[in-house]
């Protein structure tokens, strides 16, 4: 039985993780995947800490417009936040990747784009 | 206007349940170690922290069913939710609208005034803020805007418009906004190769006088967005008005890219409103001063204002603000624009600069060609006449004299002087065709009386035969004296040295017309 619940725990909770082979952003840069992205899914944009602090995603649309502003906490390393583009009409999204690291420095990384598909 | 989805409650949760995480054995490497790629990462379970977990699995043989069973409840609903305790985001209802940059027409020209754009009229870019502009134009334009936008996107629109006399004015319109080279990434992140997308647009558009200083406009448009395969489309329509309130004032509002769902979602439509004013500042200085307000349904909203300075007929200068109503959160210079014009012989080249703080910036250039000849127009266009002048990109410098310059003025007075005009009319002309009043030789001649005054003007053509003040003042004594022959050979004469002033050409063909 407690094998059972063993195996099903690591199915659960391991499996949908795997082993992600991800590339590690250069230098001040990010990038998100998939691409193009489905609109009601989730974008994730991978970027790297140079120490704990938070992060703050703001994403535009086209014309600037803001439609996403999203934060979070990560700890040092390569990081990945997960966004969930919900309502994201069909088109191209641009992203700016603001750090402030507890240790009260910032961080702007070069802004991207992403494409979000139905 | 935001909707809150989550709430942050992350870095509480962490510190109540696990005491020491453990950061990830990888984290940090490729900043601190300097190590670059190719290096590949195992990146830990988003928004878990890698120790917790592989603290949980190494305990579990100590730990009893119970605890395990706990550890696995709370396990499964970190997996279930990790975004509730992860992080915050808003999103505001502007999301959900599709072909956002519909609304931003690609003229140098228009940007560097702040887009501030939907009252003028008379040139062949109103087609993309406000139809009801075609109405005033006088000749046929073609137009190229080519827009090196944020993130290495490229907006590029062709336009071409033509005034039709009775049947109104019409105006196409081709665009394509390049989205650039993208790499693809499939879910796990690997690298899948690069594609394209872009998206195709056209418009055909009408605008016509529904009386007089009143014109409307109607556009149908398409798009076609490409996005990696993925085809969506739409047909939106885009309605206007635009009212001379005055010579030199105008209104105008419109309704753009109401269309319909793309996919589902709805397109981002605009409503514009505001005003337009120009005036002559001096002999060879014109100006504009224009304002709007942008208002997007379930969108954003704006506020345009821009001015214009044409200086000897050949170099214009112009700047704008873009105040948005809406945070956009973007740090750096926004929301100014500025840019440039250059009128060389039926070419008009603009250039406007727009930043975008972090975004990037907007550089949009444009060339516009002058087709020659006045529109065969047999309905009078009211007010087209001040509005044809100051919205034409960059005036036409004065050409060279063609030989049909006059040597001399008109001959004095013809045998049986007519009456003198109502001296209102005078004034009407003379705000009509937005020319300033005497300013050099002939200058200061207000006492004399009418012989004197023809015949300071005439001495001031004597020494300079392209003395355009001149030639025009002349133009006024003959038509206040009622001397319309003489008058016109004058006017004539004025629209030769000055030959973009439309509203003089316009209003010496319809005299001319109303003669025969």
């Amino acid at each position: 039985m407690k094998k059972a619940i063993l195996f099903l725990y690591l199915l659960a909770v391991i499996a949908p993780f795997g082993a992600n082979a991800l590339d590690i952003p250069d230098s001040g840069t990010s990038y998100s995947y998939p691409l193009p992205a489905k609109a009601g899914g989730l974008v994730n944009i991978v970027y790297t800490m140079a120490s704990s602090g938070t992060v703050q995603v703001l994403a535009y649309n086209e014309s600037s417009d803001l439609v996403m502003n999203f934060t979070d906490l990560k700890t040092a390393g390569l990081q990945s936040s997960q966004v969930d583009l919900c309502c994201l009409a069909p088109g191209i999204y641009l992203y700016l990747v603001m750090i402030n690291y507890d240790s009260g420095s910032k961080e702007k990384l070069k802004p991207a784009k992403f494409v979000v598909v139905r | 206007m935001f909707t809150l989805k989550t709430k942050s409650t992350w870095k509480e949760f962490t510190k109540s349940y696990f005491m020491n995480p453990k950061p990830s054995p990888l984290a940090g490497e490729g900043r601190v170690m300097g190590v670059e790629k190719p290096i590949v990462a195992t990146l830990p379970p988003t928004h878990f922290p890698r120790g917790r977990n592989c603290k949980a699995i190494k305990s579990i043989d100590e730990m009893t069913f119970k605890k395990f069973s706990q550890s696995l409840a709370f396990c499964s609903l970190l997996l279930a939710a990790p975004a509730v305790f992860a992080a915050t985001e808003l999103v505001p209802p502007s999301a959900q609208l599709a072909f956002p940059l519909e609304n931003q027409g690609g003229s140098a020209r228009a940007n560097a005034m702040g887009s501030a754009f939907v009252a003028v009229g008379g040139d062949v870019s109103a087609l993309s803020w406000n139809p009801a502009g075609l109405a005033s134009l006088t000749s046929a334009q073609l137009a190229l805007h080519h827009n090196f936008y944020l993130q290495d996107l490229t907006q590029d629109t062709l336009l071409f418009a033509t005034p039709q006399g009775d049947f109104g004015s019409w105006g196409l319109s081709a665009s394509y906004l390049g989205y650039g080279s993208l790499q693809g990434r499939d879910s796990n992140g690997v690298v899948t190769g690069s594609y394209n997308a872009g998206r195709w647009g056209g418009e055909i558009a009408w605008a016509h006088v529904l009386f007089q200083g009143f014109a409307i406009g109607l556009g149908l448009k398409g798009n076609l967005l490409d996005l990696s395969g993925a085809d969506y489309s739409n047909i939106a329509g885009d309605v206007g008005a635009l009212w001379d309130v005055t010579s030199t004032f105008h209104v105008g509002a419109s309704y753009d890219n109401w269309g319909t769902d793309i996919s589902g979602n709805i397109a981002n439509s605009v409503i514009r409103f505001g005003g337009a004013y120009d005036w002559a500042v001096s002999f060879n200085n014109q100006a504009l001063l224009a304002g709007s307000l942008f208002l997007e349904p379930f969108g954003v909203a704006r506020l345009n204002i821009g001015a214009e300075d044409v200086f000897n007929s050949f170099l214009s200068l112009r700047a704008g603000y873009v105040a948005g109503l809406s945070s956009t959160l973007l740090q750096g210079l926004t929301g100014l624009t500025a840019g440039l014009g250059l009128k060389l012989q039926d070419f008009n080249l603009d250039y406007a600069y727009s930043p975008f703080g972090d975004l990037g910036t907007s550089q949009r250039v444009s060339l516009t060609y002058h087709f020659e000849g006045a529109a065969p127009k047999t309905t009078p266009v009211p007010g087209s006449s001040t509005k044809s002048t100051q919205t034409k990109a960059t005036p036409t410098p004065a050409k060279a004299i063609p030989v049909t310059v006059y040597a001399t003025p008109p001959p004095g007075p013809t045998a049986t002087p007519a009456p003198a005009e109502p001296k209102k009319d005078v004034e009407k002309l003379r705000l009509l065709f937005s020319l300033p009043e005497n300013q050099n030789d002939s200058a200061g001649t207000s006492d004399l009386d009418w012989d004197q005054k023809v015949q300071a003007d005439k001495d001031a053509i004597d020494k300079d035969a392209k003395n355009l003040s001149a030639w025009y003042e002349l133009a006024m004594l003959y038509y206040q004296k009622g001397k319309k022959e003489d008058a016109i050979q004058c006017f004539e004469q004025t629209l030769r040295l000055k030959p973009d002033n439309e509203k003089l050409r316009n209003w010496l063909k319809k005299y001319k017309e109303r003669q025969q």
